[in-house]
């Protein structure tokens, strides 16, 4: 984990980043910079802005202003070329429903370059090891939400990209698999490629993550090392895990049911 | 808890209201409540009565107005969805503290409370109160008839239901489901305007069937000049409610063995790729996967089995020469290929659901995701338009030229590209999301109906002015051809425009399939 292979160019570097729909304001002036061969933890409370800023990330959305660089180039919606050095696990999956397992990861291995062979061999690969072998000639549309999950990660990983970007990867997928998985993204950081990640377990970040922010109404609003640091600080004052500066910053709800 | 779920499903019958299809629903339901509670005042329920005994035909009256009322009554149903609809499935009544048998009941008892059954009450009431003051039938009869005859109908109307719904569980069944549908239509249309539908045989056989039915039977019961008919008729009508309970519960329980394919060859690579690299190398992945949308698709699947045989019953049962059915169908090119993959063509993106999103993180242009899925439907349109296209040279085999050749290639190409071009800017600007799997609600905007409906009719009318003479036709084929030339360039300039506007649109795209992006 901590060999990381850090490069001068941070593999991502966001510079007041906006994102408007009308009035509202999903992402609100985000600057931030990963640097390559780190597990960056992105968290924040539901409508944070989080898989917004992903989107924008990943061609997915457009900014309303700023920029944004990956691997040291200016990446925009229509950048083709840095688009085949990333891999995305969208939210929503965005899964194409009516392919089978097979027919899609070979698509999706086809679509980022990779000849026949080498597209179907990883299929096959990812397919016996994620537990999918049985179901490759299924309908992904028939899928239980957790294989769906693996389905949508082989398909970011396929191509070997250089950057990962998952939102909420872990959820809904069996402790064996989210185990091997978190093997595999600590390799991957390793060998100098980036993870950029969102989730809501605290805890999986913690072990997980070299790094994490926290965004709250699309701003930036604590982000910080992990490694080694036995204690996280926020304004000023000392907490003993994440899960404490998490609620810090997003605010407690100790209200109560009566009935409960 | 019955009362609950009877709310449950009155909210839910006004939620759907809400939504377009929802509105297009209610209209027709209003229509056909509209025409049925006019038909009420003119024909039934108490006017029936009354009329029926005056002229001396009670039973023959009444048999029509319930035939009438059963038929359009059970419609309605297939468009609201009774009992089978999803809260009120066995699956979600599962979550509430009911045994089996009671979630057997409470659905067809909370079923049975839609407002369809109890307007259908309501007139059989009328109709019992009508026989009761005219002393044909005394209203101790006449009510529980009336309130047997909802049930029913009401089970029948289930069961029919209960069967679409299995036949919709796997793909050819869809399938069979649309072809029979398909199938009964054009054998009404068709026989309609034969004199053989005015026949003896034919009259008998619907009469019987008539007789046999909830509405054949109730009416016996309720007004034949005899006891022992109307006795009869009662043990019909009772027989007809057991057949109906029957097959209701076979049909929820039967377990169909779905078409689908569970397990297949190790290779993804397979036939789709193989012409897909055929068709386009450069878009090969894209086009493979759009191929097995279109041949994934049942809706798809139905239009291009049913294109060729429509157009060419239309063109066939024409009285006139082969001149003139040939001419029809050498017009009839300008649309065949566009005809059959429309229904995918004019919302492409609409039918991949979230699936939409991925073609954004793609290293392509969305352009070329376009491009390669009209190249998809072209390819599969080409199909139906060879048959045609053969049938044309079959047909006009006598005056076969050069001409009449060129003219066909021309205004193929001319009409196809031209209503590619136009689904290509649908796809982009009126964009749906659609059920890939259902076979019924609607799965276009309105700027797209309106597009289908103006390519039918435009063609219809094109038919009416232009067919006749093959070879006078065909004397059109070098100003067809420059049209075809000019068509072309309009696709691939419209293509060029296309791409910066779906890069621009991209996000409302997403926003109309997927849903707002935000969390």
């Amino acid at each position: 984990m901590n060999q990381m292979q850090q490069t001068s160019a941070p593999a991502i570097q966001i510079t007041g980043l906006t994102k408007r729909y009308g009035d509202f304001t999903a992402v609100d002036n985000l600057s931030l910079s990963v640097p390559s061969g780190m597990i960056y933890g992105f968290l924040g409370p539901n409508g944070a802005g989080k898989s917004t800023t992903i989107g924008c990330l990943t061609g997915l959305l457009d900014p309303t202003s700023g920029s944004i660089e990956l691997l040291g180039e200016r990446f925009s919606s229509d950048a083709v070329a840095l688009k085949k050095r990333i891999g995305v696990m969208p939210e929503g999956l965005a899964l194409l429903d009516q392919l089978y397992a097979d027919e899609f990861l070979v698509f999706q291995a086809q679509m980022f370059g990779l000849d026949k062979k080498t597209a179907q061999n990883r299929t096959d690969e990812l397919l016996q090891t994620l537990g999918l072998a049985d179901s490759r000639k299924k309908r992904i549309a028939d899928f239980s939400t957790g294989m769906r999950k693996k389905i949508a990660f082989a398909a970011a990983v396929i191509h070997s990209p250089e950057i990962l970007f998952l939102d909420e990867p872990f959820e809904s997928i069996d402790p064996t698999t989210v185990a091997m998985l978190k093997e595999w993204l600590r390799r991957f950081a390793a060998e100098g490629r980036t993870v950029f990640m969102t989730s809501h377990v605290l805890e999986t970040v913690e072990k997980l993550c070299n790094h994490v922010a926290i965004i709250k109404e699309g701003k930036l609003a604590w982000n910080a090392a992990l490694n080694g640091v036995s204690t996280l600080e926020y304004g000023g004052q000392q907490y003993a895990s994440l899960e404490e500066v998490f609620l810090t910053i997003t605010g407690r709800q100790d209200s109560s049911l009566s009935w409960m | 808890m019955l009362w609950l779920l009877a709310r449950l499903r009155y909210k839910l019958i006004w939620a759907n209201m809400r939504t377009s299809t929802g509105k297009v629903v209610g209209f027709l339901c209003l229509y056909v409540l509209g025409a049925l509670v006019a038909g009420f005042f003119a024909f039934g329920g108490l006017g029936a009565a009354l009329v029926a005994v005056k002229i001396g035909k009670a039973e023959e009256v009444a048999r029509a107005v319930m035939a009438a009322l059963f038929a359009s009554c059970t419609s309605i149903s297939l468009f609201l969805g009774i009992g089978p609809s999803a809260a009120m499935s066995d699956a979600a009544l599962r979550a509430y503290p009911l045994k089996r048998g009671s979630r057997f009941y409470f659905r067809h008892i909370v079923a049975a409370l839609d407002p369809v059954w109890l307007f259908l009450l309501a007139c059989s009431l009328g109709m019992a109160i009508g026989f009761q003051i005219l002393g044909v039938t005394p209203i101790v009869f006449g009510l529980p008839l009336a309130l047997i005859f909802t049930f029913v109908c009401y089970l029948w109307a289930a069961a029919l239901l209960a069967v679409i719904g299995k036949l919709l569980e796997f793909r050819s069944g869809a399938l069979i489901l649309m072809v029979v549908v398909m199938g009964g239509i054009l054998t009404v249309q068709l026989s309609a305007e034969s004199k053989w539908i005015h026949g003896p045989i034919v009259g008998a056989i619907v009469n019987r069937a008539i007789d046999l039915s909830p509405a054949g039977a109730c009416a016996r019961a309720m007004a034949a000049d005899d006891w022992t008919t109307r006795l009869a008729g009662f043990v019909v009508l009772l027989i007809c409610g057991f057949v109906g309970a029957t097959a209701l519960r076979i049909a929820e329980v039967a377990r169909l063995r779905s078409g689908r394919r569970k397990t297949g060859p190790a290779s993804a690579y397979d036939a789709y790729d193989h012409v897909a690299h055929r068709i386009s190398p450069r878009l090969a992945p894209l086009v493979a996967t759009s191929l097995r949308y279109h041949l994934r698709c049942n809706r798809v699947r139905y239009a291009l089995i049913s294109t060729v045989p429509i157009l060419l019953l239309m063109a066939l049962t024409q009285d006139r020469s082969r001149n003139f059915q040939g001419s029809m169908l050498l017009i009839i090119l300008f649309v065949t290929c566009f005809l059959s993959t429309a229904v995918m063509a004019v919302n492409f993106f609409g039918w991949e659901g979230n699936g939409v999103g991925r073609y954004p993180l793609l290293p392509v242009p969305l352009v070329d995701v376009l491009r390669a899925h009209v190249t998809a439907s072209i390819a599969l349109g080409s199909v139906p338009t060879l048959i045609v296209f053969g049938a044309v040279l079959w047909l006009t085999r006598a005056a076969l030229s050069f001409e009449v050749v060129a003219f066909a290639i021309a205004n193929t190409v001319a009409g196809t590209l031209f209503f590619f071009t136009l689904s290509s800017w649908l796809t982009v600007l009126a964009p749906r999301r659609v059920n890939f799997d259902g076979m019924m609600g609607n799965v276009m905007s309105r700027t797209a109906q309106f597009t289908i409906i103006v390519a039918a009719v435009g063609t219809m009318l094109l038919l009416r002015f232009l067919a006749g003479d093959v070879v006078a036709l065909a004397h059109w084929w070098w100003e067809m051809a420059l049209f075809a030339v000019a068509m072309y360039f309009v696709y691939q300039f419209s293509m060029r425009t296309l791409a910066p506007v779906l890069a621009r649109r991209r996000e409302r795209l997403l926003d109309a399939i997927v849903g707002a992006p935000i969390s």
